[in-house]
């Protein structure tokens, strides 16, 4: 939270809404997307004791376990998912166009599946249910279906893509509602969508605080609420009473119906706000710089798609390699999708006007021509004076980058002066003598620290070093107790 | 009248509720609120107090989380403690031909005599363990720690206590939430850590009382968790020094509960709240007077711990505190009041002298993001 952050909170508890704090939409919404709503049986953390899912909003379908505690209940159910998800997910691979990367080809499907949730804590229980699945055995005693860990390998690969900044494969509508807005809630109250979306669109003529303190009573999964357990347990038992030990479909399907009806509505209910705020968010324009990262979002899907059909596996616990390299390969994603909000739109900006990572001002001077001695030759340094009204606290020699070209060199500032009417002149030297877009005099310009070029890292030693040699590697194997 | 007697009266005809090291741990973090340290010390069951009004605690558990739990600890008293005594000798070299065990729970009834005869149990048991003697015991199963906390003496009861001969003193508590991988829920991890370092810091000050040495109370926590999907038990094994020292620090802060109770009028009680035949409203009344006369401090953080906080974040809304928006709010707005004054100060009102450090940030914040809205808006 920042000052801007809390300025918006107050005017948000004032006038009884939430505030925008983007005025663009920074992730992709997909025309046709693959929801998922899940539940949980109580604290039985790898139990889906209902589904639900769809492509549409009125594509709705549930699946019931029946008793999830029962390791053949619970995998029917996923069984009965995995057909549908693995067809939905693995489809978007077969058409690919070929890109290049370095200097190899490589292809990349031309559109990649996307799946939304309710909130980051479906996410973590798709993680769950992903190690759960993906590493069982295909022989032996009790053989699982291959489209069962094929189910797994995904969600895993859903979990751990939801790592990425600025990923869109994933996306959790809570966290989606609390990129793009603010309320007076605090981060915990943020976390439940029924009470973030109340404040974000409260009934006519009730206050934001009053529509979230009715509104986050509702349960939205996969925690269940401890009132309709109660009621669901009788059912629970009497279904349990009446398969007597059976697991078999011909006897559990015509039980199932009581245990349905009692997940409908609460899954029907998360269903529909899932949607109607998808269908919200969505009507914002999108940001520029949103295709881009789908491109790598589509990459990583095809990688992973065509990995998973080799009959590929990942480790359950990264090496201290591949743990150092995903670090560095995050904390880059995350400078560029920093970098890519703050030039696509002005709204991203002011945290960091306020925060001193950027300056914005009238464009006073432009001095194309202006030439130093670089290296004992004459070079090209063009000159940017803007006018601030804001003081700028910032170094001499600090790099900012003109937010329209956030990829390109780096100017330095060079001079801070005052200027008329309490406004700053701020002069800017762009360190290149390359022919690349300059600001106009006249027109409102904004250099920040942001950009989105990248660093060359130094290769990491070819053998790990004995400080980071965990003791015991463990190796991916099930879970499950035979 | 005697403290206890003044705390009962206060209590009145509201909900019990035994201090347990859960009850204590949620405690633990607001200890800075009056009201709160109120009813914890007169033990009003705060989660059940307000049932009945629009404030009731949204705190009901589930049938199948509630079986869980039970169905993993009789798992693990089957046989003897067989898996326990197994999991101690593999990870912590305990022998166990012939380890002894004992059931606390099981000797003494279950109300507030039985956690007095407990409490005087575990006394004796630990001092057999500091005097080394030959019968000491070496897994101690519901022990029950004394403590005075605010001025209150009051007894915990805590899931395990182990012990091998000439060995330290370890504290154990058994959670159901699993372990895979060798990582658990952090959040739940955390809360568990919270209490087991409340039963160490009680037996370090039950072992200074016994006049033995408290380093023999080993930091390290042991946990016994499912592991995987199933309900095969673990045990892990954490150093918990820091949380210690945090427990102690918190207790320390805690108010004295009868300096609360003496500043407040006599015959002013709990009763009134918890009178469910009341006219809702009428209770909540009586609820804002004992608040208004003790004081509270609501956090956001409130609301996962404590049966008040919808309460309390009325009686917030209300002032529109910065606190309704968590701690960060109240960091960023020193010297100003209310977040509708924030707001004020962000369209750029006259700032308070005590306010005009804030209110440069907030104008100049609230002026950008006009002008930012209005440029998007034209594009």
């Amino acid at each position: 939270m920042d000052h801007l952050e809390v300025a918006l909170a107050a005017r948000a508890l004032r006038e009884g809404r939430a505030f925008r704090k983007a005025a663009f939409r920074h992730r992709c919404l997909s025309e046709n997307p693959i929801a998922l709503v899940l539940y949980q049986l109580g604290a039985e953390p790898f139990s889906a004791a209902a589904i639900g899912f769809g492509h549409c909003k009125s594509d709705f379908n549930l699946i019931v376990a029946g008793e999830p505690r029962n390791r053949d209940l619970a995998f029917a159910a996923l069984q009965r998912l995995a057909q549908w998800f693995n067809t939905m997910f693995e489809n978007a691979a077969a058409h690919r166009e070929t890109v290049p990367n370095r200097n190899r080809e490589q292809t990349r499907a031309n559109t990649a599946p996307q799946v939304i949730v309710a909130n980051s804590a479906t996410i973590e229980m798709i993680g769950r249910l992903g190690r759960r699945l993906a590493y069982l055995p295909l022989t032996g005693p009790r053989p699982a279906s291959a489209e069962l860990v094929r189910l797994g390998q995904h969600f895993l690969f859903l979990h751990r893509h939801a790592g990425t900044p600025g990923q869109q494969l994933i996306v959790s509508m809570t966290d989606l509602l609390n990129e793009h807005w603010v309320t007076p809630q605090s981060p915990m109250e943020r976390q439940s969508l029924a009470a973030l979306y109340a404040y974000i669109a409260p009934p006519p003529g009730l206050h934001g605080y009053e529509a979230a303190a009715s509104a986050e009573r509702i349960a939205i999964g996969p925690l269940p609420d401890g009132d309709d357990d109660e009621k669901l347990d009788p059912l629970v038992q009497e279904f349990n009473g009446r398969r007597n030990g059976s697991t078999a479909p011909s006897v559990i399907a015509p039980l199932l119906a009581p245990i349905a009806s009692h997940y409908r509505p609460l899954v029907r209910r998360t269903w529909d706000l899932l949607w109607t705020c998808r269908d919200r968010e969505a009507g914002w324009q999108q940001a520029p710089s949103v295709p881009r990262r789908w491109d790598d979002d589509r990459q990583a899907y095809t990688d992973h798609v065509d990995w998973t059909l080799r009959g590929g596996h990942r480790r359950t616990r990264l090496t201290p390699r591949q743990a150092a390299m995903l670090m560095r390969k995050l904390e880059e994603a995350q400078a560029i999708v920093a970098a890519e909000q703050a030039s696509d739109d002005p709204l991203l900006i002011v945290s960091d006007l306020l925060d001193e990572k950027a300056v914005q001002g009238w464009v006073l001077r432009v001095d194309e021509t202006h030439q130093e001695i670089v290296n004992v030759r004459a070079a090209r340094r063009p000159l940017v004076t803007i006018s601030s009204p804001d003081p700028c606290l910032m170094p001499h020699g600090k790099e900012l980058w003109w937010t329209r070209t956030p990829g390109s060199p780096p100017y330095v500032i060079v001079d801070v002066r005052a200027g008329p009417n309490q406004h700053v002149l701020i002069t800017l030297k762009l360190t290149t003598s390359s022919r690349i877009q300059l600001p106009r005099t006249g027109e409102t310009a904004c250099f920040s620290a942001h950009t989105t070029r990248t660093h060359w890292f130094a290769a990491l030693p070819p053998s790990t070093p004995w400080t980071h040699r965990p003791s015991s590697p463990p190796t991916p194997a099930p879970i499950e107790d035979e | 009248m005697s403290s206890q007697s003044q705390l009962e009266s206060i209590r009145s005809t509201a909900p019990l509720r035994p201090p347990t090291v859960r009850v204590l741990a949620s405690y633990a973090d607001h200890t800075d609120c009056n009201l709160a340290s109120l009813g914890f010390a007169a033990r009003v069951d705060l989660d059940r107090l307000l049932v009945g009004t629009k404030f009731q605690a949204p705190f009901g558990q589930s049938p199948f989380a509630f079986s869980r739990g039970t169905n993993f600890e009789r798992l693990l008293r089957a046989n003897d403690y067989a898996t326990p005594l197994r999991l101690l000798q593999e990870k912590m070299g305990f022998a166990v031909t012939d380890a002894r065990t004992i059931n606390l729970r099981q000797v003494h009834a279950k109300n507030r005599d039985g956690m007095r005869l407990r409490a005087d149990d575990t006394r004796a048991l630990v001092r057999k363990i500091l005097q080394q003697h030959r019968d000491a015991i070496n897994l101690i199963d519901g022990a029950v720690l004394e403590a005075t906390i605010g001025g209150v003496a009051a007894h915990f009861e805590a899931d395990a206590l182990a012990a091998r001969f000439s060995g330290p003193i370890h504290a154990g508590e058994v959670k159901s939430f699993p372990v895979v991988d060798g990582r658990a829920d952090p959040d739940k991890l955390g809360a568990a850590l919270d209490q087991v370092s409340v039963y160490l810091l009680l037996t370090k000050r039950l072992v200074d009382d016994l006049g033995g040495n408290h380093a023999l109370v080993s930091p390290m926590a042991m946990l016994i968790t499912p592991c995987n999907v199933a309900l095969a038990p673990t045990l892990s094994v954490m150093d918990v020094t820091k949380r210690i020292a945090r427990t102690e620090r918190l207790l320390a802060t805690v108010p004295d509960a009868i300096a609360i109770a003496d500043s407040l009028p006599s015959g002013l009680n709990f009763s009134a709240v918890a009178d469910k035949n009341a006219d809702p409203g009428r209770r909540i009344d009586a609820l804002h007077d004992l608040a208004d006369r003790v004081g509270t401090a609501y956090s956001p953080n409130c609301i996962s711990t404590c049966g008040n906080a919808l309460f309390c974040r009325a009686r917030a809304l209300k002032a529109a505190a910065p606190t309704l928006s968590g701690p960060n709010a109240v960091r960023l707005l020193p010297g100003v009041n209310s977040l509708i004054r924030a707001a004020e100060l962000s369209d750029g009102a006259n700032p308070s002298p005590q306010e005009r450090p804030v209110a440069e940030h907030l104008a100049r914040a609230g002026r950008l993001y006009d002008e930012a809205t209005l440029q998007a808006g034209r594009n």
